[in-house]
Formats: C-alpha cells, sequence, structure tokens
C-alpha cells in the first residue's frame, strides 16, 4: 500500500467514526427529549464501537508515522486526523452521559423548561459536530469559523439556564433532576469545545496555521 | 593585510612562475617534434628522388624515372635506379600475416587464461613476473631462439615462416600484457552481472568480457605488429636473406624484409643508393604510420569508457 | 537474538537459515545467523557497514564462491533444499535466484541484448519478442523503451538501467529476487520508482534487500532483520543478527536496545 493509500483509508476511518459518533449524539439527545431509556441503553452499548475506531486510528497513525515519516502536507493531515479522532472519542463519552443521564431523570420530576433548554443544547452541539466535521472533510474554512462562532450560541443558552434556575429555586422536589441536568449541561458545553477544536484542525488543514477560535 | 591584498595574493609571482614552467614544457616538445620532422624530410627529400622525380646523373645524363610503382614491384638489382623493394614488401606482408595468424589466438588464449582461470598461487605470480621480463629482452635473443628452434629443431628452415614465428614470440610478451590490460579494464561487475544471470563461467568471459575487450586486444595487437614490421635484427640473425629477387611463394619460401633491404642498400658506397634506402624508409614509415593510425581509429571507435 | 511471532497464516518459508557463519580464511565476517524468510514478502537487511548484510545475502546465490577464501558454514536450505549440498549446482541456484546489484552494471550492449543474455544461458529462446516484452513490462520499463531496443544500454539513464538489470533478471524466471542496496546509486525519483516496483513485483517474487537506508526500509518491507558488529578478541569485528521481526513492531516497538538505539539514529 502506498503512502497516499495509507493516509487516505485514515481520512475513511474517521469519516467513519465521525458517523458513528454524529448518530451517537442524535439518538442520546432525541433518548433524553423522549426520556426514552430503552434508546439510552442502546447509546450506551455502542460507546464500544466508538472506542474501537478510535484504536484503529490511533494504531494506524502510529504505524504510519513509524514506517513512512509523512512530511509536510501528510504530516499536517495525519496528524489531525488523530487529534479529531481524540475529540470524537470524547464526543462518544459524551453521548454516554446523556444515555445515562436519561436513566437517572427518568423516574425523577424536572422542570419542563430546563429540560427544553438542555435538549435545545444537545441539538446545537450536534450541529455543530456535524459542520465541524463537514469543514474537516471538505477542508473549508469558512464553514470551519462559521461553526466556531456558534460556540456562543451554546454560552448564551447556558446563561439562560442559570437564570432559569434561579427563577425555580425553592422548590425541593425539583433538587435532584436540576442537579442532573446541570451537570448535563456543563458537560454539553465542553462538547461544543470539541467540536471547535475540530474547526480549528479544519482551519490549520488549510491555512497551515493553528489558531484558536 | 587589508581586504584588496588579500584578495590579490601572490597571483603575479605565481603566474610569473607557471608561464616559466610552461615555456620549459613547451620547449621539450619543440625538441622533439624538430628532431622527428628534421628526420622525416630528410628521408622524403631523397626518396622523392628515387620514386618520382627526373634525376640528374651528373651533369650529362638525365634519367626519367616512370612511376613509384616500379619501386614497389621491382626486384632488387645492382642498379640503384632500379632496384625496388617488391620482394622485402612482399617479405614483410607475409611476415604480418604469419604474426597476425600466430599471435592473436595466442596472446588473446594466454592473456584470457592468465586473467580469468589462473588460480593466484605462486606459480601464476612467476609467469606474470617473467612475462614482463621477456618483452625487455633484445630482439638479438629471439633470433637466436628463432634460429635454433624454428630454423634448425623444427626444420623450417630460413623461411618466412620461421621469421613469422621468431616475430610472434617476440612480440607475445607485449600483446600478452596488453590484452590482460584490456581484460582487466571490463569491470568485474559485468562478470557477476552474467553469472548471477545463471550462466557458467565460461559463458561469462567469452560471451560478455571478452566480446568488451576485443578492441583493447586488437590495438594492443596492431600496436605490437607495428614494432614488428621494424624488427631487423632477429631476422638477420636467423638468416633472412640480403639480395633477393625472388617473390616468397610458400610459407617455406626463403625471403627478406624491408628493414633488412633498407640496411642493405645504406651499406653500398655509391650516393645514389641513399635516395633508395630512403623511399624504402617512406614505405616503412608509411607503413607504420597507417598500423597506428588503425590503432586509434579502433580505439576510438569501439573501446568502451567503463 | 529475538524473532517475534508472526500471523499464523504466513507459514511458507523461501529461505530457512541455520546457525550460518561465513568467514573468509579466518576472518569470520558474520556469525550464528538463523532465520526464516516468507516467501512473496520483502525482506529487508540493515544495519551498519560491516555487519555482514551483503556478505550473507551473497551466500543465498552461491556469489560468494568467486571468492576463494569465503567458506560458509551452517545450513542455508532454499524451499527445503540445502543449498550448498554437493550435488547442487550454483549456476542453476543463480538462476532460480536472481541478484541485482547496488551500480546498476547493464551490458554494454543493447537493451535486447542484455536481456536476450540470460534467455540465451537458460536455453529459454522460444518466443524470444513476448518474453522481452513481458520482462520489460514487469520492469515498468517497456513504455520507456519500447520503440529503441537496439538503444545501446549505457545510454539509458542511473534508474532506467537499473530497472533494466531487474529486467534482465526477471526474465529467465526466477522465484527469488536478491537487491543488494540497489537505489543507493540512484536519485530520490528513481528511488521512488524501483520501491514502487518491489511493491508490485512481490506478488509474484520473493524479494530480499540489503539497505543503508532505514526509512527505506520501514517503507518497503514486510520483514526487517537487523544486524550491528561486535568486537572479537583479536580487534576485528564479526556480524551478527541482533532482531528479525516484522517491520511495522520493529520500527513502532523494537526489542533489544541496540535495534532502538540504530533506528533512531543514536549509533555511535
Amino acid at each position: 500500500m502506498s503512502l497516499e493509500e495509507k493516509i487516505n483509508n485514515l481520512e475513511t476511518d474517521l469519516q467513519i467514526m465521525g458517523t458513528l459518533v454524529l448518530d451517537s449524539l442524535v439518538n442520546a439527545v432525541r433518548a433524553l427529549e423522549d426520556k426514552d431509556t430503552e434508546k439510552a441503553t442502546v447509546v450506551i452499548e455502542k460507546d464500544d464501537e466508538i472506542d474501537d475506531a478510535y484504536m484503529k486510528i490511533d494504531q494506524d497513525w502510529f504505524e504510519l508515522m513509524a514506517t513512512e515519516q509523512p512530511v509536510a502536507g501528510d504530516l499536517r493531515l495525519s496528524t489531525s486526523i488523530l487529534q479529531a479522532s481524540l475529540h470524537l472519542e470524547r464526543l462518544g463519552d459524551l453521548s454516554v452521559y446523556l444515555g445515562n443521564t436519561t436513566h437517572e431523570i427518568h423516574d425523577l420530576p424536572i422542570p419542563e423548561s430546563l429540560h427544553k433548554i438542555v435538549v435545545e443544547m444537545g441539538d446545537m452541539v450536534i450541529d455543530m459536530a456535524s459542520s465541524a466535521l463537514e469543514s474537516l472533510k471538505n477542508r473549508d474554512a469558512e464553514l470551519a469559523l462559521s461553526t466556531a462562532r456558534k460556540d456562543e450560541l451554546i454560552n448564551s443558552l447556558y446563561n439562560k439556564m442559570l437564570n432559569e434556575v434561579s427563577n425555580i429555586s425553592g422548590n425541593k422536589d425539583l433538587y435532584s433532576g436540576l442537579f442532573r441536568l446541570i451537570t448535563c449541561v456543563r458537560t454539553l458545553e465542553r462538547g461544543g469545545d470539541h467540536a471547535v477544536d475540530i474547526c480549528e484542525l479544519a482551519s490549520f488543514l488549510v491555512t497551515g496555521e493553528f489558531k484558536e477560535f | 593585510m587589508n581586504n584588496s591584498q588579500l584578495l590579490k595574493g601572490t597571483k603575479k609571482e605565481r603566474e610569473l612562475k607557471e608561464l616559466a614552467f610552461l615555456s620549459i614544457l613547451y620547449l621539450c616538445v619543440t625538441v622533439a617534434i624538430v628532431t622527428l620532422m628534421t628526420l622525416i624530410y630528410d628521408v622524403v627529400s631523397t626518396g622523392y628522388n628515387r620514386l618520382l622525380s627526373d634525376y640528374e646523373l651528373g651533369l650529362i645524363n638525365k634519367v626519367t624515372i616512370d612511376n613509384p610503382k616500379d619501386f614497389l614491384t621491382s626486384l632488387d638489382s645492382r642498379d640503384p635506379l632500379k632496384a625496388g623493394i617488391g620482394p622485402a614488401f612482399a617479405g614483410t606482408i607475409w611476415l604480418m600475416i604469419i604474426v597476425i595468424a600466430a599471435t592473436f589466438p595466442l596472446g588473446a588464449g594466454a592473456a584470457i587464461y592468465l586473467q580469468e582461470f589462473a588460480p593466484k598461487n605462486k606459480l601464476t605470480r612467476f609467469i606474470e613476473l617473467n612475462l614482463t621480463n621477456l618483452a625487455g629482452v633484445p630482439s638479438v635473443i629471439y633470433g637466436l631462439m628463432g634460429l635454433a628452434v624454428f630454423v634448425r629443431l623444427a626444420g623450417f628452415g630460413r623461411s618466412v615462416l620461421s621469421g613469422g614465428l621468431t616475430l610472434t614470440l617476440l612480440i607475445l610478451p607485449v600483446v600478452i600484457v596488453a590484452s590482460r590490460e584490456a581484460l582487466k579494464a571490463v569491470p568485474d561487475t559485468i562478470r557477476q552481472g552474467a553469472l548471477a544471470l545463471g550462466s557458467t563461467r565460461f559463458q561469462a568471459i567469452f560471451r560478455q568480457v571478452v566480446p568488451s575487450a576485443i578492441p583493447g586486444m586488437v590495438t594492443g595487437m596492431v600496436l605490437g605488429l607495428s614494432r614488428a614490421i621494424g624488427e631487423t635484427a632477429p631476422l638477420i640473425f636467423m638468416g633472412a636473406l640480403t639480395y633477393v629477387n625472388y617473390y616468397p611463394v610458400t610459407p617455406l619460401s626463403g625471403f627478406t624484409a624491408i628493414p633488412i633491404q633498407v640496411y642493405n642498400w645504406v651499406g653500398y658506397p655509391q650516393t645514389e643508393w641513399k635516395n633508395t634506402s630512403s623511399a624504402g624508409i617512406m614505405l616503412l614509415l608509411g607503413l607504420l604510420l597507417s598500423m597506428n593510425a588503425l590503432a586509434l581509429i579502433i580505439r576510438n571507435r569501439f573501446e568502451k569508457d567503463w | 537474538m529475538d524473532t517475534k511471532s508472526i500471523t499464523k497464516n504466513e507459514l511458507q518459508y523461501v529461505f530457512t537459515v541455520k546457525d550460518v557463519s561465513i568467514s573468509y580464511d579466518d576472518f569470520i565476517a558474520v556469525k550464528n545467523v538463523s532465520m526464516d524468510m516468507f516467501k512473496n514478502n520483502i525482506t529487508a537487511f540493515i544495519g551498519p557497514s560491516g555487519c555482514g548484510k551483503s556478505t550473507l545475502i551473497r551466500s543465498f546465490n552461491r556469489m560468494n564462491d568467486l571468492i576463494p577464501s569465503a567458506s560458509v558454514q551452517g545450513e542455508i536450505k532454499y524451499q527445503g533444499i540445502n543449498l550448498y549440498d554437493d550435488d547442487v549446482d550454483p549456476v542453476q541456484v543463480r538462476r532460480r535466484i536472481g541478484m541485482v546489484f547496488q551500480k546498476p552494471n547493464p551490458f554494454p550492449k543493447s537493451i535486447k541484448e542484455n536481456i536476450t543474455f540470460g534467455l540465451k544461458v537458460n536455453n529459454m529462446t522460444d518466443n524470444l519478442d513476448d518474453r522481452i516484452e513481458k520482462a520489460l513490462t514487469q520492469a515498468a520499463l517497456w513504455d520507456e523503451v519500447k520503440n529503441n531496443l537496439d538503444k545501446n544500454a549505457l545510454d539509458l539513464s542511473g534508474g532506467q538501467q537499473q530497472r533494466l538489470c531487474i529486467a534482465r533478471t526477471i526474465a529467465v524466471e526466477p522465484d527469488t529476487i536478491l537487491m543488494d542496496e540497489p537505489c543507493s546509486a540512484l536519485d530520490p525519483v528513481a528511488t521512488k520508482k524501483i520501491e514502487d516496483l518491489m511493491q508490485s513485483l512481490v506478488q509474484d517474487f520473493s524479494i530480499l534487500i540489503v539497505t543503508h537506508n532505514m526509512q527505506q526500509a520501514s517503507r518497503v518491507s514486510d520483514y526487517c532483520a537487523f544486524f550491528t558488529t561486535k568486537a572479537t578478541e583479536d580487534g576485528r569485528r564479526t556480524g551478527e543478527l541482533v532482531e528479525y521481526s516484522d517491520t511495522k513492531s520493529m520500527f513502532t516497538n523494537p526489542s533489544e536496545i541496540l535495534t532502538e538505539e540504530y533506528i533512531s539514529g543514536r549509533f555511535g
């Protein structure tokens, strides 16, 4: 197999992993929305597949470095793929967290307004992750930038969440559910960060310079 | 020292020294060439008289020489104006043919054996050492040997065959050495390449190495030959006749050769013989020049730049 | 000396080497080599100068026979047959096991004649033109020379000459090709062509390559044998096999420290 083929395979593996992760995220957010514990369980179990995909990329990248010593564009691409896969793996873990949360809030009373905000944030993360992966695949620097900017929306949702919480406080029965939703939102925020990181990698591939968004 | 001095250095002094040295070298070359040119001029101007021009014999007789062909085809004679180099020329040609026929296989064979097959032991070293020594043995010795071995022992008598074989022995060491050099010049990678394809040693040597070395071997032979045709002493020793008035007909015929004929003519007192001898020398020089030119052509056209 | 376990379905060996030492008179050039080489794979010998890689590879096609002082101890088996048995014909060995040399050494003849020489000495003279075309095609040279087969081989570029040498080697249909630093006299472009060629040839041949270039070994080979020199009592250096494993393992996680040092350039 030639160097080009090996790198193409590596990128294909990343795209496969990306699809797995996006599917996982979508199912996790829908499960959380519908309080569907069966769906949540499937998401949690499928994390093994995502981990395997990550291990494969990691191993293949390692061997590529050792045997081909790529330079220049090949080096930037293969290393970006490795880093992107790491962020994807974390997004996979996020889906698992959402699944666990679904199980936990299943029987708990939760304020509907907050539930909505969490689901909205979840959809936003799905959107950002999907666009980030697309910008990486198509080497689209503009898409990467505009996607990274959406992180502000996540921040404003987060602030909205905090406002809502202060309105609701007082009803002790809601505390358990509330707690879980708040930590869920923190985790989703980090998910948004991972999507931004993938956008940075896409921009790096296009410009050759690494910039923090 | 400032920068300008650093760059200039001792350029002027050095250029003067180089000029002086070059001048000395030019002088050496000039001396060599002028000497040679003088010799040739002397020979050509006198030989020309025998070959071509109307010749004034004293103030009374004017003799017309017909054409140079006379000189080449006539027999020897007491009359310098009629004496020709015909039989000697034929003798030289016969000798050349015999030498070529005998030297090439023997020389090539010996060289191939020594270079490709001989084991690297003391016996081989001994042979190689003696080969180099033989090239320096005076040619007279070869004449004596020819007398003993070919004329008497083999019973060929004082024939052109004996002469040719004697000359063969004379130039054989040189030809073997030159052929060996030609074989050595073929890189070992060629032999290895051939063997690596599954050829036997014989196939590798005779189908790849020797063909590549042939131009060098032929050049060596031509140069050896040009030495041989100028040799006088060995031929005299083994009995080349000095006054010959017939052409050699078989290998066992008596013969003479151009150098011997010229040597003979030079010994006569009459001044006219000088022209005749010069004409003979011109022929010999012409032959030598042609052979050396041939060697050069072969080398330039066929020898390989490894 | 360490041999990593290889994947289980690669069980066919082209060479099995047991305890082989090669010496010139009393100087031991390489000693105690044991390894098994797989068919239809590229095996690379790497290591510093003087470690006996070239000496060893030349014993696989009995080219060492040409050096009178060379002697081989131990067992080298080719497809189960001991190469140094009395009844084994070295000429036949060299037909079945071809060799490409460091400096391209085409014969000073036409391109065509370079290939026909091997065919003629091996009595493979039927369909000469087809055989010539096939060999040159397999060596990725046909398109460049097909209109000019009578051109002198020495007029070709270095890379083309080396491909011609490969073509004439494969024309006699060996099953193994030994390559002794085949690219060291070539520029990077020509080198890449030869490396690509090796990858395509390995489907039909087993290839053994000696190389000084570690990156080449890591790019091209499936298995790698690392040799080094060790000092002996009389002050000379003898070559030894240090590690033999699949290339990926050797370059990501070698088992011997010496291997690690050599590969990462910390040698000496």
